[in-house]
């Protein structure tokens, strides 16, 4: 029974004098914007590119708070402008400071049909004072090469070019 | 003026409206009812059921869409095919291909025959002069 008793009190006191660890907390990141650009594809036989569709974009960023240096993103595409669509893109984020990062994604149009790819990027992120809201802007390259959208057997390429506002949650 | 002039002529470089003849890189570009086909829209001439959504009724017959064939006249209705049974036509085109079969072999007979003659004139008109100049040196000498 004593030691049990010790036991128990060791353990209260154990509990009561340890502080409180730093656990992992998710730093998330979120924004909204409107891209375009050019697009180029072996159908075309007169000109190099054509204006590629106009999309808002709405990219969300998810970090561990121990390792700021790298993330997950997650981008909402919503095509409006000639031809409507909607698409979302997964894409690995590597911060190079404060302003800068890069990623690789593997973007997909899910409707009206699909279209996925893989893409490459840069993020320029320009904050606007302390307050975490930022203004970003994003040059990416696309290879489009798989899905219904594709007519035949042809590789889609985009050059594309967004920019909006950023805020840290 | 010249950045609203190359702003203009980057607009108008988009992907057409999606009518037939626009330029396209995606099947979307193409307005329903038409699909992508080596960068310019055309009319959709499929009947997979899957791309009802693209202008294909389940169901849906080729008889009564708009023909692209240039050498059609304009405003005619399309010609529908023969409304009867497969089975019959296959029938008919069997029978020409016997007839068409049956001349061909004839056909040999006929060059067989011609050739025969020929070398027929030839050798008798040779024998003819040979004998002619027979004649004539017998005559001389």
């Amino acid at each position: 029974m004593t030691r049990w008793t010790v036991s128990l009190a060791t353990l209260l006191v154990m509990f009561s004098l340890a502080r409180f660890a730093a656990a992992q907390r998710l730093v998330t990141g979120g924004g909204i914007g409107i891209g375009g650009g050019l697009q180029r594809s072996d159908l075309i036989q007169d000109g190099l590119f054509q204006r590629a569709r106009t999309r808002i974009v709405a990219p969300f960023d998810f970090r561990n708070d121990e390792d700021m240096s790298q993330g997950i993103g997650v981008v909402a595409i919503f095509e409006v402008e000639p031809k409507v669509g909607f698409g979302v893109e997964a894409r690995y984020v590597r911060w190079l400071g404060k302003v800068v990062s890069g990623f690789v994604g593997i973007p997909a149009i899910l409707a009206p049909k699909t279209l996925v790819g893989i893409d490459v990027g840069v993020d320029f992120t320009f904050p606007l004072g302390k307050s975490g809201v930022a203004i970003f802007v994003e040059p990416s390259l696309a290879a489009m090469p798989l899905g219904t959208d594709i007519p035949g057997d042809h590789l889609l390429l985009w050059g594309l070019l967004a920019a909006g506002i950023h805020a840290q949650f | 003026m010249a950045p609203i002039l190359a702003l203009g002529a980057f607009a108008a470089g988009a992907a057409g409206c999606g009518s037939y003849g626009d330029p396209c890189l995606r099947n979307t570009d193409c307005d329903s009812g038409f699909v992508c086909v080596e960068g310019a829209c055309i009319i959709d001439l499929g009947d997979n059921p899957s791309d009802a959504a693209f202008g294909d009724a389940a169901g849906a017959s080729d008889a009564n869409r708009p023909s692209t064939d240039a050498s059609d006249e304009e405003g005619t209705a399309p010609t529908v095919d023969s409304a009867g049974p497969d089975a019959t036509r296959d029938a008919v085109i069997d029978a020409d291909a016997a007839d068409v079969r049956a001349s061909t072999d004839s056909g040999g007979g006929i060059g067989d025959g011609v050739s025969g003659d020929v070398g027929g004139d030839v050798d008798s008109g040779i024998v003819r002069d040979a004998e002619d100049t027979t004649d004539g040196l017998d005559a001389t000498g």
